[in-house]
């Protein structure tokens, strides 16, 4: 068996994808599995030098050896033993990575887009909508409460922005002092920016810039 | 900000002068007459086109030329109306921006924040200055929108006036807007630093809020529960199943370069870890201090994060983006 190189096989799959690779359980379970071998094979050779140091001669007491396993055996428990601390920190840099995406995902989109499910485990499905819950409730606590934690991701330049409709059937949003305004596929309007900066981070409205907007 | 205040109180005192205005409008026939009464409050630039746009409108037989002068008497009279302003108001800056310290302290806060690896102390109570200023604002932009909309609809004449409102309005928004974008902001990467080194970070409770600190602990709590439930429940047994053992705790990197403004006169060692090689270098040079170097208030420095940390603690040192 290759040790070890079903950890390095699971960083690289992180660092080989765009966003994040499915999640590979296999892969996962293949690390643990090899760390419980580690394991018994450390077990066993725990007990046998216990064995060997608690049946052996006891008499000179002057040149007696330092208590624990036999010095020849200690090479291969400390071999057994860090190869277990590496695959564990392999499994927890995986696991890390993925819910800082998670993290920077929620921010971004503020809910779990349904074609990035497949990707995610169960555990990461369940840890990304408690840190949802848990941020909006931090967002609600303190002095800022009024303000909303998502908006705004980068520094607001104008108070009303230009945008056109690219999806189907938003029907009519509510703006702070423009009215009324019907929101139809492929038509561009002129808006408040805070009316209307969910719908452009969800990827309803297009904002346009520059030269476009005219 | 700058003339903002101005126009204020100009759209106030545009009610009031509304009154007087057949006194101005005679004034404004004879643009020579001496002694024209200083208004108070006396318009800005800005103001003072609106009331140039009135008279306009009212008026189209003037010649060009007195208008001109009006034009030049109102702006003399505005700055003479400044210079007595700035005995009144003592927040105002030499080139007569008002200067708000709660906004700047909050732009420090922020550009640090977001320059520093590490996480840097909360300030409650500029956070409290900026929330009221910011709801003084929306209430100010509410009251002037409707202000404008009123204007708008009731005189044709009155125009000027309800378009000044409106254009306060935007400005002050816009300028709500950035300072709510910074604080919150600031307050975002402060939530993100807290997540990203949620076990570092029990060492630095004492610079967070109470709400900072049991959001760490919230979190602390959920990240735990994932990490049981993907790895740490798998492992065989008690010892490995450790998640704060000192090694693995993930802690900023301190060895960062960051931009930095020196604020006062400061001594920074520059020495840096020194490997056992060139211990004895290191020595010889310490005779003669060269590793202390001194930089004067006002010079831009680029340094490692960790040889400016109590600097930046001190406030000596501010970090730029």
């Amino acid at each position: 068996m290759n040790y070890g190189q079903r950890g390095r096989e699971l960083l690289l799959d992180l660092k080989r994808s765009d966003w994040l690779p499915p999640y590979n359980e296999d892969c996962v379970r293949a690390v643990l599995q090899e760390i419980n071998s580690h394991t018994e094979e450390l077990t066993v050779l725990v007990r046998a030098s216990n064995r060997i140091a608690g049946g052996g001669p006891t008499s000179s007491s002057s040149s007696a050896p330092p208590p624990g396993p036999a010095i020849e055996d200690r090479p291969s428990l400390i071999l057994h033993d860090v190869s277990i601390r590496r695959n564990k920190r392999c499994l927890l840099a995986y696991h890390a990575h993925r819910i800082d995406k998670l993290r920077s995902l929620r921010w971004e989109t503020g809910m779990l887009p349904p074609g990035l499910k497949f990707v995610l485990s169960e555990s990461e499905v369940d840890y990304f909508n408690e840190y949802d819950k848990l941020a909006s409730r931090h967002g609600l606590s303190g002095p800022m409460q009024m303000y909303d934690w998502t908006a705004d991701q980068y520094p607001p330049e104008e108070n009303l922005v230009q945008v056109r409709v690219v999806r189907d059937g938003l029907g009519k949003v509510e703006t702070e002092y423009c009215g009324t305004v019907e929101l139809e596929v492929g038509s561009t309007h002129y808006l408040p920016r805070g009316d209307v900066e969910h719908l452009i981070r969800s990827g309803a409205l297009v904002q346009l810039s520059g030269e476009e907007s005219f | 900000m700058a003339d903002l205040d101005n126009l204020l109180d100009d759209i106030n005192n545009d009610d009031e002068s509304n009154a007087d205005e057949d006194y101005q409008d005679q004034q404004n026939y004879y643009p020579g007459a001496d002694g024209i009464p200083a208004r108070s409050g006396v318009p800005s630039a800005l103001a003072a086109a609106a009331a140039r746009r009135r008279q306009l409108g009212s008026n189209d037989a003037r010649d060009a030329g007195g208008e001109e002068r009006d034009y030049r008497a109102a702006a003399r009279f505005d700055r003479e109306d400044d210079d007595d302003d700035v005995d009144e108001e003592e927040d105002e800056d030499d080139d007569g921006r008002n200067y708000n310290p709660d906004y700047e302290t909050l732009k420090a806060l922020w550009t640090s924040e977001m320059a520093c690896p590490e996480l840097l102390p909360h300030d409650a109570e500029t956070v409290l200055h900026i929330v009221e200023e910011l709801t003084g604002k929306e209430e100010l932009i509410d009251d002037l929108i409707q202000r404008s909309r009123q204007q708008g609809r009731h005189q044709q004449s009155r125009e000027a006036s309800g378009e000044l409102a409106s254009l306060v309005a935007q400005i002050t928004k816009m300028d709500s807007d950035r300072t709510r974008f910074m604080l919150v902001d600031w307050a975002r990467t402060r939530m993100a630093k807290i997540e990203n080194h949620a076990l570092h970070n029990r060492s630095l409770v004492d610079r967070m809020t109470k709400e900072e600190r049991s959001y760490l602990r919230q979190y602390g709590e959920l990240l735990e529960k994932h990490y049981r439930r993907t790895v740490l429940d798998h492992l065989p047994k008690d010892a490995w199943k450790k998640l704060d053992e000192p090694e693995m705790i993930d802690s900023p990197d301190l060895e960062q370069f960051v931009f930095c403004r020196v604020v006062e006169m400061v001594q920074i060692d520059v020495r840096g870890e020194l490997g056992a090689l060139n211990e004895d270098l290191a020595d010889e040079e310490d005779e003669f201090g060269e590793n202390i170097q001194e930089h004067a208030a006002g010079s831009y420095l680029i340094v490692m994060y960790k040889q400016v940390r109590d600097l930046v603690l001190e406030g000596k040192v501010e970090l730029l983006m």
